[in-house]
C-alpha cells in the first residue's frame, strides 16, 4: 500500500473519544507489561546488545575486540562473547478490505469499520512501544507494503492511512499472504483482521507465512446477528462478493443449520491457526474495540 | 405414417400445444419472485444447502418427485411430435389377434337434419373418430358408407389419418338407409378376419328391410341426433331397441317441416292452367305458420335452379297442423314443365327463418307430363257433339298422319289397316267406335259407344249358348262410380239428362267408372292389355253431349287410353334403380343428374336405366332433342322425427375397449394436459407451502 496521503481522519471512527481510549489502552498495556511482561520484543539474534547471551569459538576475522580475555586466561582458548540484540518489533497488520467485511445490519458497525478500529488501537500501542508498524490491506491480492513507521508521532499518519481503505472486492487469503511474503518485508508480527470468508480456507496461506519466518496471529471477525436473519421463506441468496445467487426455502431448521455451519466454519479457521502456532481469537462485531484490545491482550504474545 | 399424416398431426398438436405452452409462459412469468438476500459468503450456505437436501427424505422425494414430472412433461412433448397413440405392443403384432371393425355410417337423408349446431351425420363423424382414437393401435377398419347402397370410403387399415381423411369427406345423400345391404356388404369384409365386429352409426332412421341380427359378427350401435338418449338408456336398461314416434324426439320448440307429395290438375279445357296440390308434414307437436314457395322452369334440376328468382311463381302463407295436410293451390301458370314446391317455416318479424330441423325434405318437385299429339279415328255415323268435343282439346287431331279421313263410315272401316305395328305409318292412337259393332285394330285402344241391341237376340250358331240379353236402363239417374279414376276426373252427371242407357257386363278386372242408379255399370275402363274404354250410351240419346262434362269425359278417355292419364310423371326415389321408359328406342341419350356433369346414360332397349341419391329432377336428353324428365321424391322412412323402432334386436355389446385399455383409450393431448396441470397444481402447492413457513 502507497503510504497515506494528506488525507482527512475519519471522524466516526477516529474522533476524539477514540482517541482518549486508545491512549487509556496503551497506558493499561505498559502496566500489564511492567506487571510480567517486558515491553520491548528481543530477538534471538547475537548482537551488539547490553546483556551477553553465550560464548562461542572466535574464527579468524571475527572482530577481535569481542574476546573475553578472562576466558582465554583460564582456558587458553579464545572465545568471542555473544550478546543478545535488542531489535524493533515489526508488527503487520493485514487488514481484509473485501466486500464481505461490510456486510451488518442497520445500526450496527461493519467488521471493516470495527477492523480499522481494532488496527489503529493497536498500532497506538505498537508505536507507543517503538514496534514498527505497517497497515496492509488485502483483498484478492495485496498492494506492495507500506513502510513501517516507528514512533507514536507517526499514530496520525496510521490513521490516515486507515482512513484512506475503501473496502470491495473478493477475499482471496492465500493469494494475499504469498504476495505479502513475496515482498520480503521484515519478519514480525502478522495480525491477521478477517472474517475469512474464502473458499480456498485459511490453512495454506497461514503455513507458507509461518515458513517464512513470520509470527501470525489470526483474528476473526464476525457479526453474530446475521447468524440469527428474521428472513423466512423462498430467498434468492445473493453471495456479495462472487454475485453468485442461491435459491433457498429458508426455515428454523435451516437457519439452526446455518448456525452450526458457521460454528464448524470457525472452528476450521481456529485449527488451522493453532497447526502453525498462531493464536486465534474470534471477535464479535459488536464487541467494543476496547475490549477487542483487551482481548489480544490477554491472548499473549502482542506485546512483546 | 404418411408424410401427410404426420403433417396432419404436426397441425394438430402444435394448435393443441400452443395454449399450453403460452399458459405455461405466463404463470411462468406471473410466478411470484424471490426476495433477493445478500450474505457475506455463499459457499457456508451452499454447505448448508448440500448437507440439508441431502439428507431430509421430503426434500429427496420432492427432488425426485419434481424430476420425474419433469421428465414426464418432456416425454409426453417428445412423444407428441411422433403420433401420439398409446399402444402396449406396437411392433411385432401377431396379425390373428388384431381386431377387424367394419364402421358403417348411415349417410341417408335423414343424416342431413340438424338438432343443434351440427348435424346428424357430423356428430356420426365425430362419434367415430373417438371410437377409432379409443381403439388399440393395431385394430384395422374398414369405413362403409351406407345409404339405399353401401361405398367402401377407406379400405382395411390401421392408419388413423387416412381414415379420418375419409370421414371429414362423408355427405348426406337424399336417399334411404338399406341397412340390410350394408349390413351384408360388412358380413363379407369381416369374412375370415380376427375380431369381427361391426359399428352402426345412425340416427335410427327406419331400415327399408327388417331383419334380424345374426349371431357374427357382432354389431354394436352408436346412436346419434335425438334418439340417443333412448337408446342409451335402453342399453342400460338392456331393453330392447328404443322406440319412438315420429315427431316426439324432435326438441321443444323445434319444427320441421317437409314436402311429402306434389300433384298437379290442369284445368279441363285450358291445360296451361291447373290446380297444384302439395301434401305437408309438419313434424313438430303444434302448429306452425308456414310458407309455400312455387317455382316453375323449363330445366331447372336442383333446388338452386329453382330458388332463382325468375322461378318463383307463387307464395302461399299457411298454418300447418301437426301431421300431413294437403292444400290446394288453384289456378296456377303450368306453362312450365318443371315445378318446384318449398315449405318452409314463415318468417318471422326480423327477417330470420324459424328453426327447421332439416333442410333436405324442404323441397318437392314435380313435372309435368308431356302433352303430345294424339291422332284419333272416328268410326261410325257422325255425332255434332263427339266431334266437337275432340276437337276441343288442341293436342287431338282427327285422322291418320296417311291422309286416311278422320272420320269413316262403318263400311269404310277396316280394322288391319290400323294396326299398332303400322303405327308409324299411319299415326293413330285411338280409334272411337260410335254405333257400330266393329273390332278395333290390334294393339290400338279405343273407345266404344255401344250399339242399342237389335229388337231379338238369337245364338250365333246353331246349339249354342244364347248370348244373354242386354239389359238397358230406362231414363236412369247416372252416378259416377270411380271419382278418383283418371278417366272420371272432373266429370258430373248431375246437369245430364239419359233417355236410355245400356247396361254394361264388365269383366273381371275392369273398372266400373259410372252406374245408373242403383247399380247398372254404364261406363266400364279395362286396363289389363290393350286399354279400352266402353260407354253404354247413344248419343242421341242422352244431352250430356252438350253439357260440360263431355268434352272432359272426352279428353279423359282419349288421354288414358295412350297413356297420359296423369298430368305428372311419376317421381323416382332416390337411391332406388330406376327403368325410365324413354319414347322411342336406338337413340344415344344423355343423363343430366342434379348437380352433376351430363354423363353417357345406361340404355337397355327402350328403358333408361340408373340410381342416383340426388334430390331434385332428373333429366334424360336424346341427341334428337328428346328429352325425358323424373322428379324424385324422398323416401318415406327419412322422416327427421321417425327414429322408431328399427325392427331388429338390441344386443348389448361389450365396448370395443377392453377393460385393460380404459387408459390408452383417454386421448393423449387430455393426459398431456393432465398431467401438466398436476404438476402445476402440486408446484403451487409446495409454493404455497413454503409461502406459509
Amino acid at each position: 500500500m502507497a503510504e497515506a496521503g494528506p488525507r482527512a481522519i475519519r471522524d466516526d471512527l477516529f474522533d476524539a473519544a477514540f482517541l482518549g481510549r486508545v491512549e487509556q489502552l496503551a497506558l493499561l498495556a505498559r502496566r500489564m507489561a511492567s506487571s510480567g511482561q517486558r515491553a520491548q520484543r528481543r530477538t534471538r539474534k547475537s548482537g551488539s546488545g547490553l546483556e551477553f547471551a553465550d560464548h562461542r569459538e572466535y574464527t579468524p576475522g571475527d572482530d577481535p575486540r569481542g574476546i573475553d580475555w578472562n576466558l582465554y586466561a583460564r582456558s587458553e582458548r579464545l572465545n568471542l562473547k555473544q550478546y543478545e540484540e535488542e531489535e524493533d518489533l515489526s508488527v503487520w497488520f493485514l487488514l481484509d478490505r473485501s466486500s464481505s467485511m461490510t456486510m451488518a445490519p442497520e445500526g450496527v458497525p461493519t467488521l471493516f469499520d470495527r477492523a480499522l478500529q481494532v488496527t489503529a488501537a493497536l498500532s497506538y500501542i505498537s508505536l507507543s512501544n517503538l514496534d514498527r508498524v505497517a497497515v496492509v490491506p488485502f483483498g484478492e491480492t495485496i498492494a506492495p507494503p507500506m513502510r513501517p513507521l516507528r514512533g507514536r508521532n507517526q499514530f496520525f499518519r496510521i490513521l490516515r492511512a486507515l482512513s484512506a481503505l475503501e473496502p470491495g472486492g473478493k477475499t482471496a487469503i492465500r493469494g494475499a499472504l504469498e504476495a505479502f511474503e513475496r515482498h520480503q518485508p521484515r519478519r514480525g508480527l502478522v495480525l491477521l483482521l478477517s472474517d475469512f470468508y474464502d473458499p480456498t480456507g485459511l490453512g495454506d496461506g497461514l503455513r507458507h507465512l509461518s515458513i517464512r519466518g513470520y509470527e501470525p496471529m489470526v483474528l476473526q471477525l464476525c457479526d453474530r446477528s446475521l447468524l440469527d436473519p428474521q428472513l423466512w421463506g423462498d430467498l434468492a441468496m445473493v453471495d456479495v462478493e462472487t454475485g453468485e445467487v442461491r435459491e433457498m426455502t429458508l426455515t428454523p431448521a435451516l437457519m439452526a443449520k446455518y448456525r452450526k455451519a458457521f460454528e464448524a466454519f470457525s472452528a476450521e479457521v481456529e485449527r488451522a491457526a493453532r497447526e502453525v502456532g498462531a493464536r486465534y481469537l474470534q471477535v464479535d462485531v459488536s464487541t467494543p474495540f476496547d475490549e477487542v484490545v483487551m482481548k489480544v491482550f490477554r491472548a499473549g504474545g502482542f506485546l512483546g | 405414417m404418411t408424410p401427410s399424416g404426420l403433417y396432419t398431426d404436426w397441425q394438430q398438436w402444435l394448435l393443441l400445444a400452443a395454449p399450453v405452452l403460452g399458459a405455461l409462459a405466463l404463470l411462468y412469468l406471473l410466478r411470484p419472485r424471490r426476495r433477493r438476500v445478500e450474505v457475506p459468503f455463499g459457499g457456508l450456505w451452499q454447505r448448508v444447502l448440500q448437507e440439508s437436501e441431502a439428507r431430509v427424505l421430503g426434500k429427496q422425494w420432492r427432488r425426485i418427485l419434481s424430476f420425474v414430472l419433469l421428465a414426464a412433461l418432456a416425454g409426453l412433448l417428445l412423444a407428441s411430435l411422433a403420433e401420439p397413440m398409446f399402444t402396449k405392443a406396437p411392433v411385432a403384432v401377431d396379425a390373428r389377434a388384431v381386431p377387424h371393425t367394419v364402421i358403417v355410417v348411415d349417410t341417408s337423408a335423414s343424416m342431413a337434419s340438424a338438432s343443434g349446431a351440427s348435424t346428424r351425420l357430423q356428430e356420426a363423424i365425430l362419434a367415430v373418430e373417438k371410437l377409432v382414437d379409443a381403439a388399440p393401435a393395431p385394430a384395422r377398419f374398414l369405413l362403409l358408407a351406407a345409404s339405399s347402397h353401401t361405398r367402401v370410403l377407406s379400405g382395411w387399415g390401421a392408419e388413423r389419418p387416412a381414415l379420418k381423411e375419409a370421414l371429414r369427406r362423408l355427405q348426406p345423400t337424399s336417399a334411404g338407409l338399406d341397412l340390410q345391404r350394408a349390413h351384408e356388404a360388412a358380413g363379407q369384409a369381416l369374412a375370415g378376419r380376427a375380431q369381427p365386429r361391426i359399428v352402426l352409426v345412425s340416427d335410427g332412421g327406419r331400415p327399408q328391410v327388417a331383419f334380424d341380427v345374426p349371431a357374427q359378427p357382432p354389431l354394436q350401435h352408436v346412436w346419434v341426433g335425438p334418439a340417443r338418449p333412448a337408446a342409451e338408456a335402453a342399453q342400460k336398461r338392456g331393453a330392447a331397441s328404443p322406440s319412438a314416434t315420429a315427431g316426439e324426439l324432435l326438441p321443444s320448440g323445434l319444427a320441421n317441416l317437409a314436402v311429402e307429395q306434389v300433384r298437379v290438375r290442369p284445368d279441363a279445357g285450358d291445360p296451361s292452367r291447373g290446380t297444384l296440390t302439395v301434401r305437408v308434414r309438419n313434424d313438430g307437436r303444434g302448429a306452425v305458420a308456414a310458407q309455400l314457395l312455387i317455382a316453375g322452369s323449363g330445366t331447372a334440376q336442383t333446388v338452386g335452379d329453382f330458388e332463382r328468382d325468375e322461378a318463383l311463381r307463387r307464395l302461399h302463407e299457411l298454418d300447418l297442423p301437426p301431421g300431413s295436410s294437403s292444400h290446394d293451390i288453384p289456378g296456377l301458370d303450368l306453362s312450365a314443365p318443371r315445378i318446384g314446391v318449398r315449405v318452409r317455416p314463415r318468417p318471422v318479424s326480423d327477417g330470420t327463418l324459424a328453426n327447421d330441423v332439416a333442410a333436405y325434405d324442404d323441397w318437392g318437385f314435380a313435372v309435368l307430363a308431356e302433352r303430345k299429339e294424339i291422332r284419333v279415328l272416328l268410326v261410325g255415323p257422325r255425332n255434332l257433339f263427339l266431334e266437337a268435343s275432340l276437337h276441343a282439346s288442341d293436342r287431338i287431331r282427327v285422322g291418320a298422319r296417311d291422309g286416311a279421313e278422320g272420320v269413316l263410315p262403318a263400311s269404310a272401316y277396316d280394322a288391319t289397316r290400323f294396326s299398332a305395328v303400322d303405327r308409324g305409318r299411319h299415326g293413330i292412337d285411338v280409334v272411337i267406335l260410335n254405333q257400330v259393332d266393329l273390332p278395333l285394330p290390334d294393339g290400338t285402344p279405343g273407345l266404344v259407344l255401344q250399339l242399342p241391341a237389335p229388337a231379338t237376340l238369337t245364338a250365333a250358331t246353331p246349339g249354342a249358348k244364347p248370348l244373354p240379353p242386354v239389359q238397358y236402363a230406362e231414363a236412369p239417374e247416372l252416378a259416377v262410380r270411380a271419382g278418383d279414376h283418371p278417366l272420371m276426373r272432373g266429370v258430373s252427371f248431375q246437369d245430364a239428362n239419359f233417355d236410355k242407357v245400356r247396361v254394361l257386363r264388365p269383366q273381371p278386372g275392369d273398372t266400373v267408372l259410372a252406374i245408373a242408379r242403383p247399380s247398372s255399370p254404364v261406363m266400364v275402363a279395362r286396363q289389363q292389355g290393350v286399354r279400352r274404354v266402353e260407354w253404354g250410351l247413344d248419343l242421341d240419346e242422352t244431352d250430356l253431349g252438350g253439357r260440360y262434362a263431355m268434352p272432359i269425359l272426352v279428353d279423359n278417355a282419349i288421354a288414358w287410353l295412350v297413356g297420359e292419364d296423369e298430368p305428372l310423371v311419376t317421381p323416382i326415389e332416390p337411391g332406388r334403380p330406376w327403368a325410365v321408359e324413354a319414347p322411342v328406342s336406338g337413340l344415344r341419350w344423355t343423363y343430366h343428374e342434379p348437380g352433376q356433369l351430363p354423363r353417357p346414360a345406361r340404355v337397355s332397349g327402350t328403358q333408361l336405366l340408373g340410381a342416383s341419391e340426388a334430390h331434385g329432377i332428373h333429366v334424360w336428353r336424346a341427341d334428337d332433342g328428346r328429352e325425358v324428365a323424373r322428379p324424385t321424391a324422398l323416401p318415406a322412412t327419412e322422416q327427421p322425427g321417425d327414429v322408431g323402432a328399427r325392427g331388429e334386436p338390441w344386443r348389448p355389446l361389450p365396448p370395443i375397449l377392453r377393460s385393460g385399455e380404459r387408459l390408452a383409450a383417454l386421448p393423449a393431448w387430455a393426459l398431456l394436459l393432465l398431467v401438466a396441470a398436476a404438476a402445476l397444481a402440486l408446484e403451487w402447492g409446495l409454493y404455497l407451502r413454503r409461502r406459509t413457513l
